[in-house]
C-alpha cells in the first residue's frame, strides 16, 4: 500500500517523514502546480470550491506516480467540503483509477486520528500512536513557528528574497528533525538564521490580518502565494489561521496555545453567536481581535462559493463599519486573475499607509 | 521649465499628461490603447516631444492596468495603483471631496474619502456589465457615436426598464423592447439607469455615497449615466474639466517628490520597441515568461512565478 494524502500548505512536510519511520509507505502528491489545477478542474464540478479542485488534483498525480491508497479527512465536516472525499472517489474510479480510500470520519475526536494512524502503521500501541501524533503536531508548530518569523522578516528585509531562502532552508531542517530532540536542538538554528538575515530595524510596516478559509489561507498555491505578495509591499501579515490550531483545538492539554475557537467565539460575540461552519467563528473573532490589537486591517480571503465564509464577509462588514476598521474581501478560484488581485492588494495597503499616517499627524 | 510626467495606459485609453509643480496641466493626450499600449505611449511622446520640445522631466508616475509595462521602457519613479491615482488626483482638485464615482474602460471603482484619505474602496470584480466597453458596444450596436449616446438618454420621456445584470441579457432586452416599439431615447435612457443600477448594487453595497461626489473616467463624459445617477441618488454628481485624464494627474501629482528620476528620455519614442512571449517548459506551471525587445535586445523579462527569469534591464 502506497498512501497518499492531498496537500494542505506545509501538512505534508509535518507528518510524511515520521510515518514512513513507522512503516508507512508515504507519497505524498507533488507540489501544487498549474497542472495540478487544470487536472482538477477539468474533472470537478463547476461549483465545487477551489480546495476540492486541487485535492482532486493532487490525488490524480499522486496516483499517476504510483500510490494506491488514499487518506482524505471528510466525513461530515464543518462545510461541505465534509462530503467531497466521498465524491473524489466516485470521480477517480469513473476515471478508472484502482486505489483504495479511507475518510477520516471524524476529524474532532483525536482518539479516531490516533486509530487511523494505528490502522496504517505498524503502531500497534495506542500509547506510541499518541507520541508519535505528538511529534506530527510539534512539527506542525514547528513549520508553523518558521512561518511566522518568515511574516516578520519579510517586509523589514534589506537584500530581497533573503528570507524566502531563509525560509526555504528552515523547511528542509524541521522536515529532517525526526525526533522530539532533534527539533528541540533545531528550532534555535532556525531562529539564528532569521536572526542572521539583515533588515531595517527602524522600519515600522502596516500589518494586516490575514483571516478566512483555512485551506486557501495555508496553501500559497490557492491563494496566488498572497503573503509573500504582501511582504514585498512591505507589508508585515498576522496570519490568524494556522495549520497546528486545527488539530490543537482537539487536544484536551494544549500544548502551544489556547482554543483558539473558543476564543474566537468569545470575541464574536455579539455579531455572530454560534459557529456557522468553515472557519467563519474564527475569521469574525480574530477580525475583532486584530482591531484591539492595533493591526492596521484585515485581508479576509475565501474560495469561490464558500458558504460559511460568505456568512462570516456579511458579519465583518458590519464589524468594519461599526468600528472604522478597514476589511477587504477577496474570493479565489481558477479564474482568478492575478492583476485583479494585486491592484486591489496595493489600494488596500496604500489606504492603510495613508490612514496611518493621517492619524498621526492629527494628533 | 521642470515638469512632471503622469501615464495612464488602461485597457481601452491611454492617457499622457504634464504636469508642473503646482499641479496645473501644461499637456495632455487621450488616445485609444488600441491593444498595442506601448505603440500608444510611443506615439503620444512623440507628439509630446512635438508639442513642448526638450524639457526637464523630474518625475514619472504610471498607473493603470499597464503601469508595469510602461515602466518598463519609460522608467518610472511612482507605480501606482489606479485607485491611489484617482483618489490623489480628486483630493488635489476638491479637497473637501468625500465619494469618487470612477468608471472606465474595463473597471467601475468606488473610492471613499473622509478628511483627505482614501477609508474604504471597491472596484467590480466578477463583471465589466457597468462599464465603458459595454455602452459604446451597444452604441456601435444602435448606429450612433458613443458620444451622441449621453444626448439620446436626456431626450427620453419615460426610460425603458432594461435587465442590467448582464451586458448578454442587457442586449437581448433591449432587443426585445426594440421589437416591441419603444423608441431609441428611451431605450437608451433605459441603458444608463440599467448601467448605473448594475454599479450601485456591486459596488456600493451598503456603502455611504456622501456629497460632494466627484465622477470621472471615460463615461463621465455621457450626462446620460450623469443624470440617472444624480435621479437615483438624489446628489449632485462633479463632473472635473479633466475628467477622463484624472488617473494620469493623480499618477503625475504622486511623482513630485522624487528626488532623482529613473526617466529613460526622450528616445523612447524612436526605438524600435516590441513584445514577444514564451512559455516556459521547466517545471508544470509552465509560466508565460514577457519580454520586451529593443530591436533584438532583450530590455526586460517578467511574469515567471519562479524568478528564474526575472526582470532584466539592458
Amino acid at each position: 500500500m502506497r498512501l497518499t494524502v492531498p496537500h494542505m500548505g506545509l501538512l505534508s512536510v509535518a507528518y510524511t517523514r515520521v510515518l514512513r519511520q513507522h512503516g508507512v509507505d508515504m507519497q505524498p502528491p507533488p507540489k501544487a502546480t498549474v497542472k495540478t489545477l487544470n487536472l482538477g478542474v477539468k474533472y470537478s464540478p463547476e461549483f465545487a470550491c477551489l480546495p476540492f479542485k486541487i485535492n482532486l488534483g493532487n490525488m490524480m498525480e499522486a496516483l499517476d506516480n504510483g500510490a494506491d491508497a488514499i487518506l482524505m479527512p471528510g466525513g461530515y465536516g464543518p462545510c461541505r467540503f465534509g462530503y467531497y472525499g466521498i465524491i473524489q472517489e466516485q470521480i477517480l474510479r469513473e476515471q478508472g483509477y484502482k486505489f483504495t480510500m479511507s475518510t477520516t470520519d471524524n476529524p474532532d475526536r483525536l482518539s479516531d486520528m490516533i486509530d487511523t494512524i494505528r490502522d496504517i502503521s505498524q503502531i500497534k500501541n495506542k500509547y506510541d500512536g499518541y507520541i508519535v501524533f505528538f511529534l506530527i503536531l510539534m512539527r506542525m508548530a514547528a513549520l508553523d513557528k518558521a512561518t511566522a518569523l518568515y511574516h516578520y522578516y519579510k517586509p523589514r528585509e534589506i537584500n530581497r528574497g533573503d528570507t524566502d531562502l531563509t525560509l526555504k532552508q528552515a523547511i528542509e531542517m524541521i522536515d529532517l528533525a525526526d525526533s522530539y530532540t532533534k527539533l528541540f536542538r533545531t528550532m534555535p538554528q532556525v531562529k539564528k538564521m532569521y536572526h542572521d538575515i539583515k533588515i531595517d530595524k527602524s522600519f515600522k510596516p502596516v500589518t494586516i490580518g490575514v483571516l478566512g478559509e483555512i485551506f486557501v489561507v495555508i496553501e500559497p498555491f490557492a491563494n496566488l502565494e498572497i503573503e509573500k505578495k504582501l511582504g514585498e509591499l512591505r507589508v508585515e501579515v498576522k496570519r490568524g489561521v494556522w495549520l497546528s490550531d486545527w488539530l490543537n483545538d482537539r487536544f484536551r492539554y494544549k500544548p502551544f496555545r489556547r482554543n483558539q475557537t473558543k476564543y474566537a467565539t468569545k470575541l464574536a460575540r455579539g455579531y455572530l453567536n454560534f459557529p456557522s461552519g468553515g472557519e467563519s467563528i474564527e475569521t469574525v473573532g480574530k477580525t475583532i481581535l486584530f482591531q484591539k490589537k492595533g493591526v492596521d486591517g484585515v485581508l479576509h480571503i475565501m474560495p469561490f462559493t464558500c458558504m460559511p465564509e460568505l456568512v462570516a464577509s456579511a458579519v465583518i462588514n458590519r464589524i468594519s463599519k461599526d468600528k472604522e476598521y478597514p476589511v477587504l474581501s477577496m474570493t479565489f478560484d481558477e479564474h482568478v486573475s492575478e492583476a485583479n488581485i494585486i491592484t486591489r492588494l496595493e489600494a488596500f495597503v496604500d489606504l492603510l499607509e495613508r490612514r496611518r499616517d493621517g492619524s498621526v499627524s492629527r494628533h | 521649465m521642470e515638469a512632471y510626467l503622469g501615464i495612464d495606459v488602461g485597457s481601452v485609453t491611454t492617457k499622457v499628461v504634464l504636469i508642473d509643480r503646482h499641479g496645473n496641466v501644461l499637456w495632455n493626450s487621450y488616445n485609444k490603447t488600441m491593444g498595442q499600449p506601448i505603440k500608444a505611449i510611443q506615439s503620444a511622446f512623440s507628439v509630446l516631444r512635438r508639442d513642448v520640445g526638450d524639457i526637464e522631466i523630474r518625475g514619472v508616475g504610471t498607473t493603470g492596468s499597464g503601469r508595469k509595462l510602461a515602466d518598463y521602457i519609460v522608467g518610472a519613479d511612482q507605480i501606482k495603483n489606479e485607485i491611489t491615482a484617482h483618489a490623489v488626483s480628486a483630493i488635489h482638485l476638491i479637497p473637501n471631496v468625500r465619494t469618487i464615482v470612477e468608471i472606465g474602460g474595463q473597471d467601475s471603482k468606488l473610492i471613499l474619502i473622509r478628511n483627505g484619505v482614501v477609508v474604504d474602496f471597491s472596484m467590480n470584480t466578477v463583471c465589466a456589465a457597468g462599464t465603458g466597453s459595454f455602452l459604446e458596444h451597444q452604441a456601435t450596436r444602435l448606429g450612433m457615436a458613443i458620444e451622441e449616446l449621453g444626448n439620446y438618454a436626456l431626450a427620453a420621456s419615460s426610460p425603458a426598464r432594461i435587465a442590467g445584470r448582464c451586458t448578454v441579457f442587457a442586449e437581448s432586452d433591449m432587443i426585445h423592447k426594440q421589437q416591441m416599439g419603444h423608441n431609441l431615447e428611451d431605450i437608451v435612457a433605459g441603458l444608463c439607469d440599467a448601467l448605473v443600477r448594475n454599479y450601485l448594487n456591486n459596488l456600493s453595497r451598503g456603502k455611504e455615497i456622501s456629497d460632494p461626489v466627484i465622477f470621472q473616467g471615460g463615461v463621465a463624459a455621457n450626462p446620460g449615466i450623469k443624470a440617472s445617477f444624480e435621479r437615483e441618488l438624489g446628489k449632485e454628481f462633479i463632473v472635473p474639466h479633466y475628467y477622463p485624464i484624472m488617473g494620469a494627474i493623480g499618477a503625475a501629482l504622486l511623482s513630485r517628490n522624487t528626488k532623482h528620476t529613473r526617466f529613460r528620455g526622450w528616445s523612447l519614442s524612436e526605438k524600435q520597441l516590441s513584445t514577444s512571449s514564451f512559455y516556459c517548459s521547466d517545471c508544470p506551471n509552465a509560466c508565460g515568461v514577457m519580454q520586451i525587445n529593443d530591436c533584438d535586445a532583450v530590455i526586460a523579462r517578467w511574469g515567471d512565478t519562479c524568478g528564474k527569469w526575472g526582470r532584466r534591464e539592458g
